[in-house]
């Protein structure tokens, strides 16, 4: 029995599907954990993230299951609980096992880890359409639009391009305090992301 | 920013917050508050786009979820309907936006994501063209000098100039003519000034002018969109004895013949105390609004037909079941149905099935065998499916298919008090059996109906 360790980041858990079927182990011996845990009679496997695999892991995803499902994978793994990386890791296997085709990633769900992967991304994908209807924006110096939020999953990365599309005349900025991370938008350049310290906020409204 | 009312009448100097407070609380009887159906991205050129779903953004006093910025463009009216607050013999104060102020307030809370877009509707000054135009030149400004490109839903006014309904279409992402009352008698008795052609007659154009538009987008799909998200009406309920039957029969022949997106039912409200209207001693109809909502979705979305849920002999609602559970106890040689072999239309139609589940389950059933463990991880609500279906052959529990048993078991026994004497013959009731008698309505119940889950 193996026990993938990775970061707790997509391009980390992607790292470690890419390692698993490198190393062709099964799916039934493998574990992907992103927590600190120490278990039992697991033989550990430390994953280091490679940007490059882990792009390469989502291009065939897109490819075999198509964009929603795939952005559903992303929203799972947006969630902060634990198992999110083994659920979202056995669905992708069982969708490959059975050929299932662009759409019909999450048909199965009778089975408990495609279930369990589908109940987290749309725990995320519902607080993503909460804070999209109930964001505020307040107006500071220089006419910039500051908001603050404090959300369970890791969600500024899914606001930002619908804030985008919908300000792109705006400069913004929306701030995870919970994970100190946050998004700002600059009309004409597009948006990214940065992390983010209390005091840095007015500095860089500013 | 101080501004004179537009009608001589009246010269009293009001902010915009004051006017602002007067026109949002004339304009929450209008209960469309909807932004859903139509999806169009930002153009990089102007501020906003549209998303689909619709979202929610905000929670009126009354509880209700409001997405848009629901005002009046005026709460000075020339006629006299005898449910409005703001008919020209009540004394109310009255206030008037200017095109600028509008703007500049739909700008400012969007900016800030308040709101999804705007809902504009009015009271009639002048006549119905005048109004209808100075609709139009605001939603032009807004449109053209303001850059908007968020969602826009605005009321026709029956009686307006054919030509400006159709210049406001093309601004306009959804357009909504009242019906307000489900019979032209009705209509006469409470509104005199409005007629029913004059209503039907703009709802008919904006039809046409849709189906003409979805032809022009084949051609070249570059065309100016007309009206996008589809028409709207309301009805108002409880003000006139129309049964729940002839209102279920008008809704269904609004959507068959006018092809409308959704049919809004508003309890009545008795705000003027007037004499010839009804004045229910319970308050407004709200049990009756939610049947009737949860009827237009058994309509909209689960295949049903009104004379399938209410016929002549039976034409109101029953108070214990929702629609859906009362269809099924009334058909019970349609039930048990197999969950591993039935179409979706059979699916839909059992109690404890929405649109989801029976989505889901017809997903998961083509790569393995559903049972009742998969079924409650699915998201059915097996507490009322139980009793209509089996799972490979099997029912959970040992049922007995009859009316009376299925029934006390579907209601709580605090609702169980119309058996008849002898504690086990259920009798149906109705709404007007007993006017007193009014269930409160469970909030989950409630979410469920709305996201169609029934």
């Amino acid at each position: 029995m193996y026990l993938y360790r990775c970061e707790d980041t997509l391009e980390g858990i992607f790292t470690a599907i890419y390692r698993v079927y490198e190393d062709k182990r099964s799916a039934d011996e493998v574990l992907i954990s992103v927590s600190e845990e120490y278990l039992l009679f697991y033989t550990e496997v430390v994953v280091t993230t490679d940007y490059n695999r882990s792009m390469k892991v989502a291009r065939t995803l897109r490819k075999k299951f198509g964009e929603e499902d795939y952005l559903f994978i992303c929203y799972a793994l947006a969630s902060s609980e634990e198992d999110k990386a083994q659920a979202v890791f056995r669905t992708i296997a069982k969708g490959i096992r059975d050929s299932v085709g662009v759409h019909h990633l999450f048909d199965a769900m009778a089975d408990q880890y495609v279930n369990r992967a589908y109940k987290l991304g749309n725990a995320a994908s519902r607080e993503c359409s909460h804070l999209r209807g109930f964001l505020r924006f307040q107006e500071c110096e220089g006419k910039v639009l500051f908001a603050k939020i404090g959300p369970h999953h890791d969600l500024v990365p899914f606001l930002m391009p619908h804030f985008a599309d919908r300000f792109s005349m705006e400069s913004f900025i929306i701030y995870d305090e919970v994970r100190e991370k946050m998004g700002m938008h600059i009309p004409g350049k597009g948006w990214y992301m940065a992390s983010a310290v209390p005091e840095n906020i007015e500095e860089a409204a500013s | 920013m101080q501004v004179i009312g537009y009608n001589a009448g009246c010269s009293k100097e009001l902010n915009l917050m004051e006017k602002l407070g007067i026109l949002t609380d004339a304009a929450k009887y209008d209960v469309a508050c909807t932004s859903s159906g139509v999806e169009r991205k930002g153009d990089g050129k102007s501020i906003g786009n549209c998303v689909s779903a619709g979202i929610c953004h905000s929670f009126a006093g009354d509880g209700r979820c409001i997405s848009l910025l629901k005002i009046l463009l005026t709460n000075e009216c020339i006629y006299d309907c005898k449910y409005c607050l703001n008919r020209c013999s009540n004394d109310v104060p009255r206030a008037t936006f200017t095109p600028d102020e509008i703007c500049h307030l739909t700008m400012e809370f969007y900016r800030r994501n308040y709101i999804e877009g705007l809902f504009l509707s009015s009271g009639i000054i002048q006549s119905p063209s005048f109004t209808m135009e100075l609709i139009y030149l605001t939603i032009l400004k807004l449109r053209t000098v303001y850059h908007f490109n968020g969602y826009i839903h605005v009321k026709a006014i029956p009686g307006a100039d054919a030509e400006l309904i159709r210049q406001t279409g093309f601004l306009a992402d959804r357009m909504s003519v009242n019906l307000e009352l489900p019979t032209a008698e009705g209509l006469k008795n409470l509104a005199p000034n409005k007629h029913r052609k004059n209503i039907l007659t703009p709802m008919r154009q904006i039809q046409n002018g849709i189906t003409a538009n979805q032809n022009e987008l084949v051609l070249y799909k570059h065309a100016p969109k007309f009206v996008a998200g589809g028409q709207s009406t309301q009805m108002i309920i409880g003000a006139t004895p129309e049964t729940d039957y002839q209102i279920m029969s008008v809704a269904q022949g609004l959507y068959n013949k006018f092809e409308l997106k959704r049919v809004f039912y508003s309890a009545f409200v008795n705000v003027n105390h007037d004499s010839t209207l009804p004045s229910p001693v319970s308050g407004p109809p709200l049990l009756r609004e939610h049947r009737l909502y949860q009827a237009d979705w058994l309509l909209r979305f689960y295949g049903f037909q009104a004379n399938e849920l209410l016929d002549e002999s039976r034409p109101f609602f029953n108070v214990m079941l929702d629609p859906k559970e009362d269809w099924a106890v009334r058909h019970l040689e349609l039930f048990p149905v197999e969950i591993n072999k039935a179409p979706y239309a059979v699916l839909l139609r059992v109690p404890g099935i929405g649109v989801t589940s029976a989505q889901r389950i017809m997903r998961a059933r083509r790569s393995a065998k559903l049972s009742f463990a998969d079924l409650r991880k699915i998201g059915v609500v097996l507490k009322r499916a139980v009793y209509f279906i089996t799972c490979e052959g099997r029912t959970m529990y040992p049922i007995h298919l009859s009316e009376d048993s299925i029934v006390r078991e579907l209601t709580s026994s605090q609702n169980r008090i119309r058996f008849g004497s002898d504690g086990m013959t259920y009798k149906q009731m109705s709404l007007f059996d007993d006017e007193k008698f009014q269930i409160p309505i469970d909030p989950f119940e409630q979410y469920r109906t709305v996201v169609g889950q029934i």
